[in-house]
């Protein structure tokens, strides 16, 4: 038999490594890294390699099944994709018919490289926007603020190839698998520092000069705190910030207080460590800053964190040099009116725009146009304020998703919601409560393209093998959706051809699906302006050409006049999370753990692949750290299943004692859920007994005040040891 | 002349205990899920002369690994590894090999 090699991209999560799948007659036999990528260069990750098993694996969900018993009973039939689609093209009718558009609600998850399809077909029912992704706890909280502050729609600009200070912040090593080849070479022939700052040791810090733990939740402060000593020590670029920034008098003025000895007590690390970090930084530049989840999303304080973050990556300029915070042009979800149908005035906080309490929360429907996803949830078992009869998960396992999960299923389970559709690669959770249920491709199977990571380059995405069975790719799924509610606006044949127009209208590039599939590496324009340097200076950062950057004021706002209509103070200002040690002491009196949930393992990606063997062995049971003091006074051993309690929720996990967490914090993985993993006999645990956001609390008055963030990285909990009898 | 020995080396202070090239042993030789030739012993961070510290280290089953290096392709273990810090060959190679910057593991397969 012949062995065909296939090169393509690994779109199993954010790091888009390169691939090389090496099939035999539609089956796989082997995959690896694929060396010549010039994003990845050949870097790869266990998760990615047990694609093999994926896609053989006669477990997985390849053909639609339609509910025929009660609601989350189990009892399905296969049927055709045809029926399907007329299922969900008829209800959309129905809905629209008795009620409006807004009264159905499609919710993608992570991105299996279709956003900007899933926004199209969401225009095509009527609802413009992103639907109920859970944006309020993904990056944006990270790029919303680099707009603001700095004029960049990106969500870091990081250049760890160039820096001699690099800081990671709130990022775990399976982020940064492809980049981090890059830091060791900066490390070992530059001299490069680096510094980590992280509530949890993760490998990253193994090899850091510096590592600062900050309590979760108070990154804004550390912020301040490092800005302090900047500014008091005048360790900044005078001429850049007279030149190109506005309200540094301001900043200068409210950070102040800030001093180390206050931000210690804050943020619980030592003041020495703030000011020989502040030093570093300032010092040894260029200096980058290299933010994931950790230090501004996911937190009460979220926007005002990242706004404090992209103050001092301000601070630490000029910007836009190598090794410094770049200008990356083609990055992002960005995409175009003309494939989102989404109209460039469009105004998401007009009350036409339909977005459930957008006018609550204006800074998500500005920045996330979606739903407020509690909300939502909540407005299906109430009705109000407009009833919410249909839910379409794509790639979105909301039971393992969003905060405040028992919401979740109370709204999943309600009769009020006629229709729940889910499209995913096994019967999760929540598609176990779906009415349909719609089969997935996998990274391997798929003819598509998704260049947010790239920096301006195109790598071709194209399959390696078929998908079994009538699994469908996302796009696909949104062509024969939308086709069948309204056919103008779908004309293409099939994903080939849907790849080659967007690479057109996005990029201007003309290609055939063999130039697209064999050309591989592809430079744009955005590439040439991206290995510019200081744009600002040559206008290439504004539209209008003009020099400065894409502020109202035209310089980085550390005062900003739109971050405060959107209902926020114009400065950084730090604000204890809403729940904490500090701010609710009554409450940490039954719950004195300050609890950070959902830091990354490398198996799985978010709730998926739990029951992969390959994955799978490396995590079998659902876990939690504890420190070593507080294992020993709670009298918890290494491997002791034990019981995690928040004022809302209890759950269990089995214990993992050491240094690795700071005293006085609990943290706990995502995944908490797993599937039953028969090749290993391991068991299944159900979204109610281990997942982590049952803990989290819900709607008003818990989250970010204008963005709706839920606290997943930071509020409180009790841990004790179960009996064996309670296991 | 005696047949050189087998050994693996792994760049310890560049390795992050990601266990990919766990997962890769298994790809490769596609063994039993009951059996396991290459293990990543990830250890936990511990306190140091006060300071926290970490870092991992590989289980290989040597015989293995030799039986790896006679393959017309290089072990997948070595090829997924994000920051290429793992390798499997000849003690010699992998001495020179040991020149470089860094922290060093390095297993040789003896007679027996
Ligand atoms: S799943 Fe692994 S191989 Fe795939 S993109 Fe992510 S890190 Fe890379
Ligand atoms: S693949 Fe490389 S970095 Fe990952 S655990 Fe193995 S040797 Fe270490």
């Amino acid at each position: 038999m012949q062995t065909e090699r296939k090169r393509t991209v690994c779109t199993g999560c954010h790091c888009r490594c390169g691939a090389v799948v090496y099939t035999q007659d539609n089956e796989i036999v082997r995959i690896e890294g694929d060396a010549d990528s010039p994003y990845s260069h050949g870097a790869f990750c266990g998760s990615g390699i047990t694609e093999r098993f994926v896609h053989s694996d006669d477990e997985r969900l390849t053909v639609p099944l339609k509910r025929v018993g009660e609601r989350g009973e189990g009892k399905w039939e296969e049927i055709s994709w045809d029926e399907a689609l007329e299922m969900l093209a008829g209800k959309v009718r129905d809905v629209i018919d008795r009620y409006s558009a807004r009264s159905i609600v499609v919710a993608q998850g992570t991105s299996r490289t279709s956003n900007d399809w899933g926004q199209r077909l969401k225009a095509t029912i009527g609802n413009l926007g992103w639907g109920m992704a859970p944006l309020h706890v993904c990056l944006i909280p990270n790029i919303m603020p680099h707009v603001l502050t700095l004029g960049a729609g990106q969500m870091h600009g990081a250049d760890v190839a160039h820096a001699k200070t690099i800081v990671l912040w709130g990022v775990s090593a399976i982020n940064l698998l492809p980049e981090y080849k890059e830091i060791l070479r900066q490390k070992d022939e530059a001299g490069a520092k680096v510094i980590v700052i992280d509530p949890r040791f993760n490998d990253l810090a193994n090899n850091a000069d510096l590592y600062l733990r900050p309590r979760p939740g108070t990154d804004g402060a550390l912020f301040l705190g490092l800005m302090n000593i900047i500014i008091k020590e005048q360790l900044y670029d005078k001429e850049f910030i007279d030149s190109w920034t506005y309200g540094f008098d301001e900043l200068a003025e409210m950070v102040l207080e800030w001093t180390p000895e206050k931000t210690s007590e804050t943020t619980w690390i030592p003041a020495e460590l703030i000011e020989e970090a502040a030093r570093t930084m300032a010092g040894e530049k260029p200096t980058t800053i290299y933010p994931m989840l950790g230090p501004s999303c996911m937190h009460t304080n979220a926007i005002q964190s990242g706004r404090a973050l992209t103050c001092l990556t301000a601070l630490l300029g000029p910007v836009d040099v190598p090794g410094g915070f770049m200008y990356t042009p083609g990055g992002g979800p960005a995409s175009s009116p003309e494939l989102t149908l989404i109209p460039p005035d469009w105004n998401f906080n007009a009350p036409e725009a339909n977005l459930l309490d957008g006018d609550k929360y204006p800074a998500f429907a500005a920045f996330g146009n979606a739903n407020v996803p509690y909300s939502t949830f909540d407005a299906v078992l109430t009705e109000q304020p407009w009833p919410i009869k249909m839910m379409v998960f794509v790639a979105n396992d909301a039971l393992n998703c969003y905060e405040a999960s028992p919401k979740v299923f109370e709204a999943l389970a309600s009769p009020n919601l006629e229709f729940i559709a889910v499209k995913d690669f096994y019967l999760t959770p929540t598609a176990k409560m779906a009415d349909l249920v719609l089969p997935s491709s996998s990274w391997s199977e798929r003819d598509t393209i998704d260049e947010e990571m790239f920096k301006g380059l195109i790598i071709s995405n194209p399959r390696a093998v078929d998908p079994p069975g009538q699994c469908w790719d996302d796009w696909k799924f949104y062509l024969e959706w939308g086709r069948r509610l309204n056919p103008e606006l779908w004309p293409w044949a099939d994903e080939k051809e849907m790849v080659l127009w967007r690479v057109k209208l996005l990029h201007g590039i003309e290609l055939t699906w063999d130039e697209y599939a064999e050309g591989a590496y592809f430079e744009t324009d955005a590439c040439k302006v991206g290995a510019e340097f200081k744009k600002y200076e040559s206008g290439k950062l504004r539209p209008d050409g003009q020099p400065g950057f894409m502020t109202p004021s035209g310089r980085i706002e550390f005062f900003s006049h739109v971050t405060e209509s959107l209902g926020y103070e114009p400065l950084p200002v730090y604000h204890e999370p809403l729940e904490s040690p500090v701010s609710t002491p009554e409450v940490a009196k039954d719950y004195p753990f300050v609890l950070t949930t959902g830091f990354r393992l490398y198996s799985f990606f978010h709730s998926a692949w739990t029951n992969v063997p390959g994955q799978r062995e490396l995590y079998p049971y659902p876990f939690v750290l504890i420190n070593t003091k507080d294992a020993a006074e709670k009298g918890i051993f290494e491997g002791d299943w034990v019981e995690i309690s928040s004022p809302r929720a209890a759950i269990k996990a089995k214990a993992q004692v050491s240094e690795e967490i700071g005293a006085g914090v609990i943290a706990l993985p995502r995944p908490g859920w797993r599937q039953a993993c028969k090749q290993l006999n391991l068991p299944g645990y159900n979204w109610d007994e281990v997942g982590i956001n049952t803990l989290l609390p819900g709607g008003p008055g818990t989250t970010d005040k204008s963005f709706s963030t839920a606290p997943m990285r930071s509020t409180l909990c009790q841990i004790k040891r179960l009996e064996n009898s309670d296991v | 002349m005696s047949k050189p020995r087998t050994g693996l080396l792994v760049r310890t202070d560049a390795c992050l205990g990601c266990m990919a090239c766990q997962v890769a042993c298994r790809e490769e030789n596609g063994f039993a899920y009951s059996e396991k030739w290459f293990e990543m012993i990830r250890q936990k961070p511990k306190t140091v002369d006060g300071e926290i510290r970490n870092y991992h280290l590989a289980a290989p089953q040597l015989d293995k690994c030799a039986f790896c290096m006679e393959k017309d392709h290089r072990p997948l273990c070595t090829v997924v590894c994000p920051t290429r810090c793992i390798h499997i060959g000849n003690e010699d190679a992998l001495l020179e090999a040991m020149q470089g910057k860094g922290d060093w593991q390095l297993m040789i397969k003896g007679d027996r």
